[in-house]
């Protein structure tokens, strides 16, 4: 259960933030992570400060509290005596979780489910994309283009998103997908084949829309699969 | 000089005999679903199949096969 901790530190707001940063936020910036801190925010308020700070559990919030390098650090920053609020998270929901769910729709909705329409609801009409095996990607309308071109190529396409991370603005997927090459691709004859393809993509959001892609997979891959490219063996060159 | 590229096996590669995507940890121990095996055989055909339905109709413009039309209709309407 995590845990929200609400300081607030009554003096001149420029001042105290010029003390801790000379004083708790360079041992603080080094502890925190052992003992779970999740994110530290400090506002201006009327009369001071207030610092909100989030923990992964109560427990690790008095252990870095209690951990002597910190309580030093405080004694040397000289604050006033701090109001202390806790409060039990309910609810939490970061930008990167949504960052990760849009990636996880476009897998989930727009390649394996084919709801092509929803491709409007999750990219901006300024998207611009590129991968190097199809080049730029211009606007919803310039993706939609992309996932009917693999579609055609491949029957029941399904991909699965096996790992995101998120950071700022930018996520990152790594999928799978799989298909029967029922249709031509890239000017090969469709051979009936199952194929299994992995890949990454890193995408930025902004105002909850994707507007910026870089995708690579595995085209070789696909190419031996299909028996374009020789598999395994030496190939001449 | 030629030169040589080892290219890397992907980590699946689809059955010869039915077209599945076989990952390479389980080369050894893939069975062919009997159904995956029928739809992987057929669409090797499928351009046979194709002609085929051609070639029938083809050959039911010509004399002999209007005769076998007209004489399948009317054994069945004997029936």
């Amino acid at each position: 259960m995590s845990v929200l901790s609400v300081m607030s530190i009554q003096g001149n707001p420029d001042e105290l933030v010029a003390r801790m940063k000379e004083t708790v936020d360079p041992v603080a910036a080094r502890k925190a992570p052992l003992y779970g801190a999740i994110s530290s925010t400090v506002v201006r308020t009327g009369d001071g400060i207030t610092i909100y700070n989030l923990w992964e559990t109560e427990d690790g919030r008095h252990r870095m509290a209690d951990d002597p390098e910190i309580q030093e650090a405080l004694r040397k920053a000289k604050l006033p005596k701090p109001a202390f609020t806790g409060y039990e998270v309910l609810s939490r929901r970061t930008a990167g979780e949504y960052a990760k769910e849009l990636s996880r729709r476009v897998a989930e909705e727009v390649w394996t489910a084919g709801k092509l329409d929803v491709i409007d609801e999750l990219f901006a009409p300024s998207y611009r994309g590129w991968t190097p095996t199809d080049g730029e990607i211009v606007g919803p309308a310039g993706f939609r283009e992309l996932v009917e071109r693999y579609h055609s190529a491949f029957k029941d396409t399904k991909m699965t998103a096996d790992r995101l991370v998120a950071e700022g603005d930018w996520v990152t997927m790594t999928w799978t997908a799989r298909g029967t090459h029922t249709g031509e691709l890239m000017g090969i004859a469709p051979t009936g084949r199952d194929v299994t393809v992995t890949g990454v993509q890193l995408s930025r959001i902004k105002d909850g829309k994707f507007v910026e892609g870089y995708g690579i997979f595995d085209a070789l891959g696909l190419l031996q699969q299909v028996g374009a490219v020789p598999a395994g063996a030496p190939a001449h060159a | 000089m030629e030169a040589m590229l080892s290219l890397p096996l992907p980590g699946h590669m689809p059955c010869e005999r039915c077209g599945a995507s076989v990952a390479a940890e389980d080369a050894g121990t893939h069975t062919c679903d009997e159904e995956r095996w029928l739809d992987f055989a057929v669409f090797q055909l499928r351009g046979e199949v194709a002609a085929f339905g051609d070639a029938l109709h083809g050959w039911l413009e010509t004399t002999r096969g209007r005769f076998e039309v007209f004489y399948a209709e009317r054994t069945r309407t004997d029936r």
